[in-house]
């Protein structure tokens, strides 16, 4: 599982460095001044230039950037009643869709304000007789617990601290490692909650970096001080040649040593500290180990390296290497200091929101889906999405199926959605048996339903509360925008018109030949066409099989 | 030639070999035919190309993290020992001591194995002629220590450069151009002819040869051959699953069709842009292969093709190997773990499947190689489970599954990313080092091969009590990069002169590229 080789991420460090030099330096937080001023390739996509786009852009653009951060916006929120249909132009923003853009920048700072409320309904309360929602493995709870929280998080400052800090333990910095001996679920929750601390107090970069470096948790992940320094010097400075620093720099960390299993693998310091000076990466003495830390977390390669390293995650290593070299450098030029800063730049810029193109990972398909089709998870999905093995609820699949799994690489996800045939058929079941081809919809009819306390599987009834009295072109127009943000071709809606309006199946033995006018036994016309669930279903059986269900499209 | 420049003009000759004239003229459209022309001859001046009587089957097992040599190479030992940091002769007392049959102790074998760490089981398998052991595979040309760029060069066969192709998908786009009646076209390739039991790897990376048709590109399988390609959820549109399956039947434009099949002809027809291509062509493979493992004609669960006995009346079961010696060689079958079951997978497809070409399956299961810390323990079951998998994988090549014949010409190739150090670091483990071992098992009726060899030499460089401590190969020792593995790879499906897919002038400057290792007439080992 360790995946590929990130050679494509070998991007030109020295050009983005240069061109730091070069460009014009915009000090200062645009948090602080509210202004996007970043040039260039990393220019912000701003409320005005936003609320130019037509109404479709405009929602395509918004649920790009809420499937990067995990949520969606369902297509009748954001349109205004009754203005979808099969003609784009009858589209109209609701309230609650305008400046939508502007309206996540504000909520990623505003203090969540019902945490405790979320942590118990999750966990329930046993003394108060308040069930859990959901359920997880005694062991790998820590690795399955932060995405139900994340999912029954709104957007707030804290949810953005956790979603930056599963963003950067699922990348070659900050990963756990689980995957190996000597690395535990307990690593996995330290680092990730040490991380989710540290963002939520705008912990700068290099401080963060300097206290990975020297926790345990670090140590168990790279092993000895010649496996440590080497992989300090290539992770975080992105220098994959300095070979020869690597014994210089391991003297250094010389009394420092992993103990064995036997020992639950703790991190040891000696009292044979080196006394002798090392010149490494060719300007600096280091004679202890806290030294050479310090020299990589304040290298001038450090901020240029991360923010590489994250563009290389959001954008893929498969989109132009000149653009995501002249996004570093943009953004590496306005100097920021925080993963936040970082992140905001890179998921409000125009490249990101209006030009990236790449499929997606399963989290940015699957929940995007969610929210937008009014999924409620049932009590295990955190669970089964995060094991080892496969789960019939979804599909069969699972991250690890996917070889995407989460907290566990030990050089962290490779920058590309992996797209073999084997990971493509575990996406296609989980987002298509877990959401797409099931439906909640008798929950509506239900006089007891309580979507808050139900747990179920599939969409929900909202997505086709208003979808009786549409036309059938206007449905499978609705259906096209509410799960893909564009209407469907005429190709398209003449196909599924005919599906939904012909669809046979034998009334006894299923082995009658239904192509057949008289054949025995008779056939049953499938549909009722005005059946709204059944017409859904159709759409989305088809959307599943559609690529681009999978994958985040261009806008412009 | 550039090595990438020979890999793009194997694309171009592919694609217009391959496309149907409609979609080949639209694909050449930005061709001139003068470059087609120029693509043409460079491929027949530069690949020497010439089939085998019969295609061989290579499985590649992948050691990722860094194998250290120790186990297959104990002869410098007691240098070793008197030099490193900390003493092996404080975890393994009997390290330095040869062999012995009678007391049962002592490590080193007779061809300097170490005998708690696989080696009585590689002595049995170089003593039957089943295997070889090159000791010095050693990167002179790129000693970089660093885990991906390494893998990325061991598994490209080229140098560390971007977007270059993995040694599999270099290998199908040298048969498509050069036995085009058998690869230029999914009615005449074998189905699943390149397959990985580890998922996406680089060994199938596309790089420069991205026009690679779908019939040639990997398909991942599980070690149980289940089908992992149905769709799970057939309600909306048809009921039942794989063999059972039944759709519905819709009338599209006045024709009676599944609605099934028709959503997904749609799909695939309106997702033609060229940023959909991998999932396109993943979402149409799927459905191949759905249909190919839910027909009587797929492959079925492998436990159940392993016979009672092998070829020598040796029985594969779980009981221990014996010996004369009293060293634990391991089971007589395939371990119950991943390694073990993938294992089993590729023999048995390999065997069920004579058209599958190339396998690629990683160790995962017996434990990484990244041997930072407290290793000597853990290193010697890994590598004694690892042997003692390779034995039942070679048996069983030699006898057959329970419905297919013995193949002679599978081979096993079996190394890493890089060797290690050989100090005995502070936290008891090998740092990144470099010289390594290549593992080379069965294929015993492929012309020229070289089986029952232990090649190669060394000697201890490095300053005593300092971690740099390292073999290289002795002096006047035959040494070899690990592109000469790629190499030989492709010499063994016909390519006489495989240094031209192993050669770049970025890094290799005046050499002509990288040779086979294994014996075949020609080739020639790289010197320092």
């Amino acid at each position: 599982m360790w995946g590929h080789p990130m050679m494509k991420t070998l991007k030109p460090i020295a050009a983005i460095l240069l061109g730091l030099s070069l460009a014009s330096c915009n000090l200062g937080s645009p948090e602080s001044t509210g202004k996007y001023d970043y040039d260039g390739t990393a220019a912000q996509l701003d409320s005005k230039e936003y609320s130019r786009l037509t109404p479709l852009q405009q929602y395509q653009v918004a649920n790009k950037l809420s499937s990067a951060l995990f949520k969606g916006v369902p297509a009748r929120s954001f349109f205004k009643e009754g203005t979808i249909t099969a003609n784009a132009g009858t589209l109209e923003v609701s309230a609650e869709g305008q400046d939508y853009v502007g309206k996540v920048r504000r909520a990623l700072k505003t203090p969540l304000d019902n945490r405790d409320a979320i942590a118990l309904k999750i966990e329930g309360d046993a003394d108060a007789q308040i069930p859990a929602r959901y359920t997880f493995d005694t062991d790998r709870k820590p690795m399955q617990y932060p995405m139900a929280y994340m999912f029954e998080m709104p957007l707030s400052d804290e949810y953005f601290a956790r979603w930056m800090a599963y963003k950067l333990v699922n990348t070659i910095m900050f990963s756990p490692a689980e995957e190996i001996d000597s690395a535990s679920e307990r690593d996995v929750q330290k680092i990730y909650e040490g991380l989710v601390s540290a963002l939520m107090d705008n912990t700068p970069v290099r401080s963060i970096i300097l206290t990975h470096e020297l926790s345990q948790a670090n140590w168990r992940r790279f092993r000895s001080p010649e496996d440590n320094t080497r992989e300090m010097i290539e992770i975080y400075l992105g220098l994959f040649d300095r070979d020869a620093d690597v014994p210089k720099a391991a003297i250094a960390c010389k009394n420092w040593s992993l103990t064995s299993e036997d020992q639950q693998y703790e991190l040891q310091q000696s009292p044979k500290v080196n006394t002798v000076p090392q010149l490494i990466l060719d300007h600096y003495y280091v004679t202890t180990c806290e030294d050479f830390f310090n020299v990589v977390a304040n290298h001038p390669l450090v901020i240029p390296r991360v923010t590489t390293v994250l563009i290389d995650h959001m954008f893929g290593v498969d989109y132009p290497a000149e653009k995501r070299t002249a996004l570093a450098r943009d953004i590496a030029a306005a100097q920021p200091t925080t993963f936040k800063e970082i992140f905001m730049a890179i998921l409000f810029s125009k490249e990101f929101l209006l030009s990236m193109d790449r499929p997606k990972w399963f989290e940015e398909s699957f929940f995007n889906a969610a929210n937008r089709m009014y999924w409620r998870p049932y009590s295990a999905f955190f669970r089964d999405l995060n094991r080892t093995t496969g789960s019939g609820n979804i599909g069969g699949a699972s991250l690890t199926l996917m070889y995407q799994p989460a907290f566990s690489l030990k050089l962290g996800r490779w920058p590309i959605v992996p797209g073999d045939v084997l990971a493509t058929a575990y996406q296609h079941n989980g987002l298509r048996s877990a959401m797409l081809t099931r439906s909640n919809a008798k929950l509506a009819s239900d006089p007891n339903f309580d979507p808050e306390a139900i747990p179920s599987n599939g969409w929900g009834p909202e997505l086709i509360e208003n979808a009786s009295t549409m036309s059938l072109p206007d449905f499978i127009s609705y259906m096209f925008i509410s799960a893909l943000g564009r209407l469907p071709t005429a190709e398209e809606l003449s196909t599924l018109t005919q599906v939904i309006n012909t669809a046979r199946t034998a009334a006894t033995a299923s082995t009658v030949d239904c192509t057949v006018s008289s054949a025995p036994g008779g056939c049953l016309k499938y549909w009722s066409s005005t059946n709204v669930v059944n017409r859904t279903l159709v759409v989305m059986d088809y959307l599943s099989r559609l690529p681009e269900s999978y994958f985040y499209n261009a806008v412009n | 030639m550039n090595r990438r420049d020979l890999l793009k003009a194997l694309g171009l000759i592919g694609a217009s070999a391959t496309l149907p004239p409609l979609f080949a003229k639209q694909a050449m459209a930005n061709v001139s035919q003068r470059s087609l022309a120029n693509a043409r001859a460079i491929i027949d001046g530069e690949i020497n190309f010439s089939a085998p009587a019969n295609l061989p089957t290579v499985i590649n097992i992948f050691m990722y993290g860094g194998p250290s040599e120790l186990a297959g190479n104990l002869t410098n030992i007691a240098q070793i020992n008197t030099d490193s940091q900390n003493k092996y002769t404080g975890v393994r007392g009997d390290i330095l001591q040869a062999f012995d049959a009678v007391n049962n102790n002592g490590q080193i074998t007779s061809h300097g194995f170490w005998a708690d760490a696989g080696g009585m089981t590689m002595e049995d398998l170089v003593a039957g002629n089943q295997m070889s052991v090159y000791r010095t595979i050693n990167r002179v040309v790129d000693d970089n220590k660093a885990h991906r760029e390494s893998i990325f060069s061991a598994q490209t066969g080229g140098v560390r450069t971007m977007d270059a192709s993995g040694m599999g998908t270099v290998l199908a786009a040298v048969l498509r151009v050069k036995m085009p009646g058998v690869f230029d076209n999914p009615d005449n390739t074998p189905i699943l002819p390149f397959v990985t039991l580890e998922g996406d790897t680089v060994l199938y990376d596309l790089g420069d040869i991205n026009d690679l048709p779908l019939w040639l590109r990997s398909v991942s399988l599980d070690a149980n051959f289940n089908n992992p390609y149905q769709r799970r959820t057939l309600s909306a549109l048809g009921t039942g699953t794989g063999a059972t399956k039944s759709y519905h039947k819709c009338i599209i434009d006045g024709a009676f069709v599944d609605c099934s099949v028709s959503l997904d002809a749609l799909a695939a027809s309106v997702s033609s842009a060229s940023k959909f291509d991998r999932l396109s062509k993943a979402m149409a493979k799927r459905i191949e292969l759905d249909d190919y493992f839910s027909t009587s004609g797929g492959l079925s669960n492998p436990a159940a093709k392993i016979p009672t006995t092998d070829v020598d009346g040796v029985p594969f079961d779980t009981n221990a190997f014996t010996t004369s010696f009293g060293i634990n060689q391991g089971i007589r079958t395939f371990t119950n773990d991943s390694f073990g079951s993938n294992l089993r997978a590729a023999c048995v497809l390999a065997l069920e499947n004579p058209g599958t070409r190339f396998i690629t399956l990683s160790t995962g299961g017996l434990g990484g190689w990244d041997d930072h810390d407290n290793s000597i323990a853990k290193y010697e079951q890994r590598v004694t489970n690892l042997m003692s998998n390779l034995r039942t994988a070679v048996r069983l090549l030699r006898t057959g599954t329970t419905t297919a014949a013995a193949r002679g010409d599978v081979v096993i190739n079996v190394f890493g990313e890089f060797g290690r150090n050989v100090n005995l670091n502070g936290s008891m483990g090998w740092d990144h080092g470099n010289n390594m071992n290549l593992y080379t098992l069965g294929g015993s009726g492929i012309a020229n091969r070289a089986l029952g060899k232990v090649v190669g030499s060394t000697k201890v460089i490095g300053t005593p009590g300092q971690n740099r401590l390292f073999t290289s190969p002795a002096d006047g020792s035959p040494q070899w990069e690990p592109f000469s593995i790629a190499a030989t790879v492709y010499r063994y499906f016909g390519v006489a002169n495989p240094e031209v897919l192993t050669s770049d002038s970025l890094i290799t400057g005046a050499h002509s590229g990288f040779a086979a290792i294994d014996g075949f007439a020609g080739a020639i080992p790289l010197t320092a």
